[in-house]
């Protein structure tokens, strides 16, 4: 699970530093991936966040003007996410210690 | 029948309008002297050994031949003489006019009680959590901050348990508590209107901030110029102006961490750029979204920390550190350990540096503040005790001119360290992350040096040390021009490391292990 939450942390660092306007197919399909596989490991909610910003990069190709402020505030919530669940399961890991 | 009614003073007035030992003196005096007593229209006149006093309808207006310029012991003696003798009976039970209180204006006592305790004020109303009021010859008022507030009439004779002569921001908000609950106020008139006006305008630019935001996401930050650093000083500074403090302080942030993008900093990681950029767009959607002005208040922040009078504190200094906020400010933190509850009290000495980044003036050799005649260097090798400290909720030393310090001794090792304030199980720091900053600071006896080393990539000076129980903790510290004389020091110290060390730092979690950011260390102290 941490390794899938990496890999999530990581695309969206991927989709942050490449910006939005130029979303490559890769980082789609990746994407798309990565919120099926949250799903199997019961991440749920961020799974759900996941699909919705896959379905709005998406929407977002056949819009020339499209509201991106969904798409900052879909991000913000799966960056806080990640936040805390990383810092939960540092915290689970040191309270065994 | 006296022709002033003197049964409407019980003790609990006169104590309020005096104190406690010039009632008491007055009951024992009175057994001793003879008085005698002449009543006219609207006073009573009375001699008391060498002094005359003429009491008048209200107490406070009464006089006395005596040097002293308040209400005297003999005023009060003639009250309860004239009690005494009075045919009429003492009323049971006397309970104080509002009217007679001349209460100033709402507005008024809003503007004494500040943002902060404005927003306390709105909340307790929201929730229905008012202080319990007891209504007699005087109104007590508990506030949940452990003040007690008597009301007396008139006002300017109220008294507060933090001592205050003036109208201080506990009496000023068990006046407005006071108003409530007898119905002369409402929620309605906590909000003043010149601050609802900019609460508007405040919301609007939560907008604003969003929308820079999204465009930075958009762009991507390959792409993204260095103009930005700029740009976001100038939402900082617009902040300021709307009075969103937090959101001031994150921007100003974001805009240093975009520097330290630009410079190729060491120390620049993507993902803490992205969580900055989240926390302030979901910090500026809470606020745009608050449902009213305290909830507001919540999320706007306050830009100065308010600080409270306590009573006479010794402190002990355990370590300092120079420090340097993304926000744009530096300077020396400096922290004590308070020597009866053991809890660590801090003071700092920080100036903006967002102008002027290369104004580093040398804090250690600056006048140490409450007066004292000595720099704070001298100062952190001393025993000293503050009279009436004001200290931050979070235990932050206010350094007020007006507060003074005396230095009791000098300290050496035996003294710095007090047994019940060391750390000897790593164990017990697990839960450190939860606690306030001050409280992060923790003094430990380290048992054993198992590892160190200087990261010559990652530029950090690491140490793994063990405690008793044979439990590890990483002493970290980060290479900077500030921190450069540590780590020589720790990489002379780890040549030849001593058992039984005290390391004096800040703990925090990360990477799943406890680590602490060190301040000062002492070898062996156990043999002193």
């Amino acid at each position: 699970m941490i390794d899938l939450i990496d890999d999530i942390e990581l695309i969206i660092i991927n989709i942050f530093q490449t910006g939005v306007q130029s979303i490559t197919e890769e980082l789609l399909s990746e994407l798309d991936i990565l919120s099926k596989k949250s799903h199997i490991f019961s991440l749920t909610y961020l799974a759900k966040e996941l699909e919705t910003l896959h379905k709005y990069f998406v929407e977002r190709t056949y819009h020339s003007e499209y509201d991106d402020d969904k798409i900052m505030r879909t991000i913000a919530t799966i960056s806080q996410s990640i936040m805390i669940l990383k810092n939960k399961i540092n915290y689970d890991l040191t309270g065994g210690y | 029948m006296m022709n002033i009614d003197v049964t409407k003073y019980d003790d609990t007035y006169l104590i309020g309008i005096t104190n406690k030992g010039i009632v008491k003196r007055a009951y024992k005096d009175l057994e001793a002297l003879d008085i005698t007593h002449t009543e006219h229209e609207n006073t009573i006149t009375l001699s008391l050994d060498d002094v005359t006093v003429t009491l008048a309808e209200n107490v406070l207006e009464s006089t006395c031949t005596c040097p002293s310029r308040s209400i005297c012991k003999h005023i009060i003696m003639g009250v309860l003489y004239c009690k005494s003798i009075s045919s009429a009976d003492p009323k049971e039970e006397i309970k104080l006019e509002y009217s007679a209180l001349n209460i100033p204006e709402a507005s008024k006592l809003l503007q004494i009680i500040g943002i902060k305790r404005q927003q306390q004020l709105i909340s307790a109303i929201q929730e229905d959590n008012l202080p319990s009021i007891n209504e007699g010859s005087v109104v007590t008022i508990q506030l949940e901050e452990d003040y007690i507030i008597k009301l007396l009439a008139p006002i300017e004779y109220s008294i507060c348990s933090c001592k205050s002569k003036e109208l201080c921001k506990h009496k000023a908000m068990a006046i407005l508590f006071y108003m409530l609950y007898k119905g002369k106020i409402s929620l309605d008139d906590m909000i003043p209107q010149e601050v609802e006006f900019d609460f508007a305008k405040a919301i609007l630019f939560c907008d604003v901030i969003q929308q820079e935001i999204t465009n930075e996401l958009v762009v991507g930050l390959a792409r993204i110029s260095d103009g930005i650093i700029e740009k976001m000083e100038k939402l900082a500074i617009a902040c300021h102006n709307h009075r969103l403090a937090t959101l001031e302080q994150k921007l100003r942030e974001i805009g240093n961490y975009y520097d330290m993008y630009f410079k190729h900093h060491t120390h620049f990681k993507e993902e803490i750029l992205l969580h900055k950029l989240a926390n302030a767009y979901m910090l500026a959607d809470k606020t745009k979204t608050a449902e009213n002005y305290g909830t507001f208040v919540t999320y706007a922040g306050v830009f100065r920390e308010e600080y409270e009078l306590i009573a006479q504190k010794t402190f002990i200094p355990i370590g300092e550190r120079y420090m340097e906020t993304l926000s744009g400010y530096a300077g020396f933190c400096y922290y004590f350990l308070e020597e009866v509850s053991l809890q660590v009290y801090s003071y700092s000495n920080i100036r903006p540096n967002f102008y002027d980044k290369n104004n580093q003036s040398n804090y250690l050799s600056e006048q140490a503040p409450w007066n004292l005649n000595c720099n704070m260097k001298t100062l952190m090798s001393k025993k000293f005790s503050i009279d009436n400290p004001k200290v931050s909720g979070d235990r932050r030393i206010s350094s007020s001119s007006k507060i003074n310090a005396q230095i009791i001794e000098h300290i050496d090792i035996t003294g710095k360290y007090p047994k019940g304030s060391v750390v000897f199980d790593f164990r017990n720091l697990i839960y450190i992350d939860e606690l306030s900053e001050n409280d992060k600071v923790s003094i430990v006896n380290v048992s054993k040096v198992l590892y160190s080393r200087f990261d010559k990539i990652k530029q950090v000076f690491n140490m793994v040390v063990e405690d008793v129980n044979e439990f590890t903790m990483d002493i970290e510290l980060p290479y900077t021009k500030s921190n450069e004389p540590n780590i020589k020091m720790l990489e002379t110290y780890c040549e030849k490391p001593s058992d039984n060390t005290i390391f004096v730092g800040i703990v925090y979690l990360e990477d799943q292990k406890i680590k602490m950011f060190p301040m000062e260390y002492v070898r062996k102290w156990q043999e002193y």
